[in-house]
């Protein structure tokens, strides 16, 4: 019998059944012809033989297939009538079997569609029944998806975000009018020729999620779910997990689907795995979003990943709430930021007026990064600045000067990363953002300033002390988790119509601080007048208080005698006027150093260290700031006929282990003060002194080699002192 | 020789000589098939090929000849122009039947809307299979050719046919269990296909 059956003579496998059953083939192999079959067949006979092509979706003359997608055909079709071009789209139920539930939702959504007008959306024209599908005549769009326009060519943040914004736009006012678009992706929205942009393809996907329900959530199999409904990764990474378990989905749905696409658009890459429909799952199920890394604003950042949250109830209220968040930030930051002085309030107007970028918004939005500021390119610049030269400190003290400012460079992006990616703006917080902005900033800028007076073209009579000077000044920079500290930099921040004179004031009045570091008083007394005459000018406290404290402190340094005093005192006074504590606190420390040292008065070197310690107990010291103090008082302690040791061991408490230059002065100054009652204690702690040297500033750094030189003569004699003057 | 036979070279006859009705009554009896033959192998422009291949057929002096089916005369022209399109789709590079499939060379979705869950298994598991194969089960199963019938379309011996079938089936089983989504929906679509052949070489036999 099998070969009864194979009138070709051919053996096939599987073919010899001559007891096939006759039953009823449940579907049929040939596929019957595809609307599209037939129209390419209608389209060839009208070129063939001039009869032309009467296939026609509802009144719409069809002309060409414009795409394909999962949820059906859509044709260019011509509309006689009114003498324009259409786009068709077939819609297709799932399957063959398009349900009555299905198609009366499908239709219920099409006529929602069809009131909606809107110039972000593509106009449904109207709708209707054909061959048992529904189908909608839309809007034709000439030009490209939004797919497209991202792949063409490179696109600034802006030009992305404004695409996103104005399809978000046309998101929202569907999600108004009731519509959920639940397909939302680059791919169904248009960019036409003339640069409009308009969502397309809303509510179809519904028909899927339709059926889920019908088998209820016991049968829930993702993967054959989404094979079932035609869906592939393309269209699943769109989607939020309510949507992927087959739950409730809502306009929130959408919200995250748009996130995921501005994500992708802006950071050029998933902010979800993507693996596989399972694995997804799983993803959306345990992880946040990945961090993104871009040239796209932090705050934009911000704005999305609350659109990513797992739990509807986390997204923003409503997509509206969204593009507000991301249009209105700086709008935000004007109101809320600039509310106070008439300074205040006239910068507000002038910002306003100009469109120009915030603090914050420069900081956060605009790079205001470290590129070209310490990158690997500087980096490499300051370190062959030091192999150019034969110093027997150079290689120890490049080490030491890259490791800082690469520790600097490091908590700097920190405490930007965490100012800019901060959740709320509060009616009260642009302020602070704006405060801690500008103290990041300058911080930058003074990093820039410091590694340009490395760079300079060498003095060579006094490179070696500039080199070595510059492990000292690395050690100096001040720490960018102190502009988190929102009391002080809010006191500090200038106005904002002299924010950028103020800025460039500040970094020259540390460019003094820092040629002081580098061994270089010198040029720091040529430029220390005219930056004070500058801030006179400016007016503004904080800056004349540091210009004045490095004034005075300057002189301490070059002349220790009393010209010192009265430039101390105006100092402290303008840092109480301006209350920046910091500075009080610092000064008052070098006033008691220099009343102890210079002037011989233990009562009056007690009542500086009295106010500089309530001081830092108001601003918070750090360990470093602890260390110096302890340092302070046991001289005073001292200078009263006490003795310094506790004081010293308490400093070195402090520092809690960590490497720090005071860790040397505080060993040294312990084997000063026990030399002669207790030598062989005197030698262990001259002994540290010169290891803690060695960590901080490297072996052969001249200030450890001080501290050598006098461990060495210590053991020979007991007579040199240890301890260098403290600054 | 069967009457369709006589009644299709008869209207080609006509249809060299001028006949336009001769023509398109050619046309319509066997456009169905050519354009099933491009239409699971293109995404795009099967309607150009469908022309160019009745053309060609018009303007060829080649006289069908007796003893070849019509359909598999028509079908060899479209295949024809079908390999010429391909070259310029891949831009010149080599096409090999035997080892290039359509997934490949012109990915993304072929017409799958509207069709039930075995039919799209069948019709991308086609797609998976080399070209030579994929056209040679197409023809089998669809166009209701035998062996030496689909040898003569595609230029190949009655013997290398039929091994190529039996090659081309476990081919395509292989392709379909890849992407099946779920075993008993592999099966189905098997099941249906056996059935189907089998039923089809039931009723060429009972004829």
């Amino acid at each position: 019998m099998p070969s009864a059956i194979q009138p070709d003579g051919t053996s096939l496998p599987h073919d010899d059944r001559g007891d096939a059953p006759q039953a009823h083939v449940h579907w049929t192999t040939r596929p019957a012809p595809s609307f599209e079959q037939r129209r390419a067949i209608a389209k060839a006979r009208e070129r063939l033989f001039g009869v032309p092509s009467a296939l026609c979706i509802g009144r719409f003359r069809v002309e060409r297939r414009l795409g394909e997608g999962g949820m059906g055909e859509v044709y260019l079709a011509i509309d006689e009538a009114l003498e324009r071009k259409v786009a068709v789209k077939r819609v297709l139920a799932s399957g063959d079997e398009g349900g009555g539930q299905q198609q009366d939702r499908l239709r219920h959504e099409a006529r929602a569609l069809a009131k909606l007008s809107h110039p972000n959306v593509v106009h449904v024209y109207e709708t209707g029944e054909h061959e048992g599908r529904t189908f909608l005549a839309m809007e034709y769009v000439d030009g490209q998806t939004l797919t497209d326009w991202l792949a063409h060519e490179p696109r600034s943040w802006r030009e992305i975000l404004e695409r996103f914004i104005a399809a978000g736009r046309g998101l929202a006012a569907a999600h108004q009018a009731g519509i959920v678009h639940r397909d939302f992706k680059p791919d169904n929205v248009l960019i036409g020729t003339d640069g409009s942009v308009r969502v397309a393809d809303f509510g179809l996907a519904l028909a899927d999620d339709e059926q889920q329900t019908t088998e209820g959530p016991g049968a829930f199999d993702i993967e054959s779910r989404l094979t079932r409904t035609g869906a592939v990764l393309g269209t699943i990474r769109y989607m939020p997990l309510e949507q992927l378990r087959g739950g409730r989905v809502d306009e929130r749905s959408d919200q995250f689907a748009f996130c995921v696409a501005l994500y992708e658009a802006l950071y050029g890459c998933a902010p979800f795995e993507l693996s596989s429909a399972r694995g997804r799952l799983l993803t959306l199920e345990r992880q946040r979003p990945l961090e993104p890394r871009g040239r796209a604003p932090a705050s934009v950042w911000r704005v999305i990943r609350r659109g990513l949250a797992r739990d509807p109830a986390d997204r923003w209220p409503d997509l509206n709430a969204l593009l507000d968040a991301l249009v209105g930030r700086r709008r935000a930051l004007i109101r809320g930021g600039l509310i106070g002085t008439a300074a205040a309030v006239a910068g507000a107007v002038l910002w306003l007026g100009t469109g120009e970028p915030g603090a914050f918004e420069r900081l956060c939005d605009e790079g205001e990064t470290l590129a070209g500021i310490w990158d690997e390119p500087r980096r490499q610049a300051v370190a062959a600045r030091f192999d150019r030269t034969n110093f027997a400190h150079a290689p120890g003290s490049r080490d030491r000067v890259l490791a800082n400012f690469d520790d600097f460079a490091t908590q700097w992006s920190e405490q930007r990363q965490q100012l800019c990616t901060a959740d709320e703006i509060e009616p009260r917080r642009p302020a602070i953002a704006r405060a801690r902005s500008l103290c990041l900033s300058v911080g930058r800028l003074r990093l820039d300033m410091l590694v340009g007076l490395l760079l300079e073209e060498p003095d060579h009579a006094a490179d070696e002390t500039t080199l070595a000077g510059a492990v000292v000044a690395s050690h100096e920079l001040e720490d960018p988790g102190r502009c988190a500290n929102e009391r002080q930099v809010i006191i500090l921040a200038p106005p904002p119509a002299i924010e950028a004179q103020a800025q460039a004031l500040h970094v020259d009045i540390l460019r003094l601080h820092d040629l002081r570091m580098l061994g270089r008083p010198d040029r720091a007394s040529e430029l220390v007048e005219p930056t004070i005459a500058r801030a006179d000018v400016l007016g503004h406290t904080p800056l004349v208080a540091a210009a004045f404290s490095e004034r005075a402190t300057l002189a301490f340094e070059l002349d220790a005698v009393t010209p010192g005093v009265p430039l101390f005192v105006t100092a402290i006074t303008l840092a109480e006027l301006s209350r920046n504590d910091y500075l009080v606190a610092n000064l008052r420390r070098l006033a008691a150093t220099h009343v102890a040292r210079e002037m011989g008065d233990p009562r009056m070197a007690h009542d500086q260290l009295k106010i500089a310690q309530s001081t830092w107990d108001r601003v918070g010291a750090g360990p470093r700031d602890l260390a110096r103090m302890a340092h302070v008082r046991s001289l005073v302690v001292a200078l009263g006929g006490g003795r310094p040791e506790p004081a010293l061991l308490a400093g070195l408490d402090a520092l809690q282990g960590a490497a720090a230059p005071e860790r040397a002065t505080l060993h040294g100054a312990l084997a000063d003060a026990l030399q002669a009652s207790e030598p062989a204690r005197a030698l262990e702690h001259g002994a540290l002194a010169v290891s803690a040297a060695t960590d901080v500033w490297g072996p052969e750094h001249p200030r450890t080699r001080d501290f050598r030189e006098k461990l060495e003569s210590m053991r020979h004699s007991s007579t040199s002192s240890w301890t260098p003057a403290p600054r | 020789m069967t009457p369709d036979w006589q009644l299709d070279a008869t209207l080609l006859e006509a249809w060299r000589a001028g006949d336009a009705d001769a023509g398109s009554r050619v046309f319509e009896r066997h456009a169905e098939a050519v354009a099933r033959f491009f239409e699971n192998k293109l995404r795009d422009g099967s309607e150009d090929l469908i022309q160019v291949t009745f053309l060609r057929m018009v303007e060829g002096r080649e006289r069908i000849r007796e003893g070849i089916v019509f359909r598999a005369f028509i079908l060899g022209i479209a295949r024809n122009v079908f390999r010429e399109h391909l070259r310029k789709l891949v831009k010149g590079r080599e096409v090999d039947p035997e080892v290039d499939t359509m997934s490949s060379l012109v990915p993304g979705p072929s017409t799958m809307v509207g069709r039930s869950r075995e039919q799209r298994l069948l019709l991308e598991g086609l797609r998976q299979l080399p070209m030579g194969y994929q056209t040679a089960l197409e023809l089998y199963y669809w166009e209701e050719l035998d062996a030496r019938q689909i040898a003569d379309i595609m230029d190949v011996s009655h013997s290398a046919m039929r091994s190529r079938l039996v090659k081309a089936r476990e081919l395509l089983r292989d392709a379909m269990a890849k992407i099946a989504e779920s075993h008993e929906l592999l099966a189905s679509t098997l099941d249906g296909l056996e059935r189907w052949a089998s039923e089809l070489r039931h009723r060429v036999n009972n004829e």
